[in-house]
């Protein structure tokens, strides 16, 4: 029976350094959904993704991805799940010392038995996919920020990932750049069928496109709201979500101090 | 919520100091696992070998020779000052080949290569945690042990014997050219004794020393890197921890190598 999620978590307790950052979250990513983690800053979305990637492990709980239990002390099938799941950085994450085609060909060279020459085909179809067919032989520290996260996605997308974690897209695009970037992400799951997972506080990425969200209060340490975010804003009977949802920030300063 | 923290209970603590204290074993495990999978697989880059092998061997050349030469040259000068008290001038060049080759020829590549090399690893390494290149690595499903730190492991054991060997050669002549110069032995007669008291055996354990130096200064690097804290200072202070750490183990290991040495009547 094919599996129906694409990630699940139960019962997670995360943390570092002797603290409790997020607790008792439980969730789960239909296949082929974008979804949405949301919360305010510092409320711990990239921790919870650090540990949804497999970077930690989780001080209590479960996750599991594409049907896999996320088993840590099991290297090689750690590695192996992680062909299957591509994600990108906030800055990108790209390595200094290689051309962005290099980059984009590690995982294609270390994963696979293709040729130089289909490898070469495959990333310059990749690079094509972003936008970025021109840049191939450019190193990453002469791409502005939006090109590099793109190069980033080309990167995570080369062995055809089955799911997708993006780190703050849009984080540090000007309008255009953040719009540009989630129709790529649409047109990512349109042609390639993946599911995507996005951590991100960019209301207007939120709305335009993810199906559904989770929002995480950094007072409770935990999911406050699950659900679709267009609904949410209007419907959720926690304020918090609302002011979060409707960018009511100033309304409930005034709320909360006078 | 608290009693789930590790630092909650005994056992806990416990668990926690000894992954912390096993962490520098379970580090050199995985590259020793890694070492044999990536010639295996023959999934070395190329391009990291002729870059890393540039870093720790060629450009490290220049200053491997001046400094070897000028070593040689001490040694038999203050070799000479005593030696002349009691008229034999001539075990200089004894003086001076057998403590560079044993000694002072890995001893200098080894502090070169700590400067140089072991706290260029650390930092790559630490800028790299900084930029969330090895969360890269992990979630693209490749080994940071076997990505960053064999290439590196392997240019440095090529690269520290060669330097070695030049090292030695430039000591040697740094010495000799005091004894030539200074105490008027006779250039012939000084290489004449030089290839009769210097055996193979005495290169080839100097050169063996240098292998062993090499593997130590690139995993204490790599380790300090990877243990960097996730800043620019903690870069610093990784690259830093990287050379202290290098040269505390290079001594140690001199001297463990030295006894097992003696112990073999070398």
């Amino acid at each position: 029976m094919e599996q129906e999620f694409a990630l699940e978590a139960e019962d997670l307790h995360l943390g570092y350094n002797d603290r409790i950052v997020l607790h008792d979250l439980n969730f789960s990513v239909k296949k082929g959904e974008i979804f949405g983690i949301l919360g305010n800053s510092g409320c711990g979305k990239s921790t919870l993704l650090k540990h949804l990637i497999g970077i930690f492990p989780p001080l209590k709980g479960k996750i599991s991805l594409l049907g896999e239990m996320l088993d840590l002390s099991d290297k090689s099938a750690y590695n192996r799940l992680m062909t299957r799941i591509g994600v990108t950085y906030q800055g990108g994450a790209l390595f200094g010392s290689m051309t962005v085609a290099e980059n984009v060909a590690l995982p294609l060279e270390l994963h696979t038995d293709k040729s130089p020459d289909e490898i070469a085909k495959i990333v310059s179809e990749k690079l094509a996919l972003v936008d970025l067919a021109d840049f191939g032989n450019f190193m990453p520290g002469e791409l502005s920020g939006g090109m590099r996260k793109r190069a980033g996605l080309a990167r995570a997308i080369a062995l055809d990932p089955q799911l997708l974690f993006f780190d703050e897209p849009s984080a540090g695009l000007d309008p255009l750049a953040a719009a540009a970037l989630d129709s790529l992400i649409l047109s990512m799951r349109r042609q390639l069928g993946v599911t995507v997972v996005i951590v991100t506080h960019e209301l207007d990425s939120i709305y335009a496109i993810t199906d559904r969200v989770i929002i995480i209060d950094k007072a409770e340490k935990t999911i406050v709201a699950e659900g679709d975010p267009r609904k949410l804003r209007c419907e959720s009977e926690n304020l918090f979500v609302r002011n979060f949802l409707n960018r009511n920030g100033m309304k409930r300063s005034v709320e909360h101090y006078g | 919520m608290d009693e789930i923290l590790p630092s909650s209970n005994w056992i806990g603590r416990i668990k926690k100091t000894a992954a912390s204290a096993t962490a520098p074993v379970i580090f050199i495990g995985a590259v020793a696992v890694a070492l044999p999978q990536i010639i295996k697989k023959r999934t070395l880059r190329l391009k990291d070998l002729v870059y890393y092998l540039d870093l720790c061997g060629t450009k490290s050349l220049g200053v491997v020779l001046l400094i070897s030469a000028l070593m040689g040259m001490v040694l038999a000068i203050q070799g000479a000052l005593q030696l002349k008290k009691v008229g034999t001038d001539i075990f200089i060049v004894d003086l001076v080949g057998f403590a560079v080759l044993k000694e002072f020829g890995p001893l200098m590549v080894a502090i070169i290569a700590t400067g140089r090399a072991g706290s260029a690893f650390a930092a790559e390494i630490g800028t790299m945690k900084v930029n969330e290149e090895i969360f890269a690595l992990k979630t693209l499903g490749i080994s940071p042990e076997s990505f960053l730190v064999v290439p590196k492991l392997i240019s440095m054991l090529i690269a520290m014997p060669l330097l070695t060997v030049f090292a030695d050669a430039a000591g040697i002549l740094g010495g000799a050219a005091v004894g030539i110069t200074y105490m008027d032995i006779p250039p012939g007669a000084y290489m004449e004794r030089t290839f009769d008291v210097l055996d193979e055996m005495t290169f080839v354990l100097g050169v063996l020393k240098s292998s062993v130096f090499s593997i130590l200064i690139t995993l204490a690097g790599c380790y300090c890197g990877f243990k960097a804290a996730g800043d620019a200072q903690g870069v610093g202070r990784g690259a830093t921890q990287a050379v202290v750490v290098s040269i505390f183990l290079v001594i140690v290991a001199d001297a463990i190598l030295t006894l097992l040495y003696s112990f073999a009547g070398y």
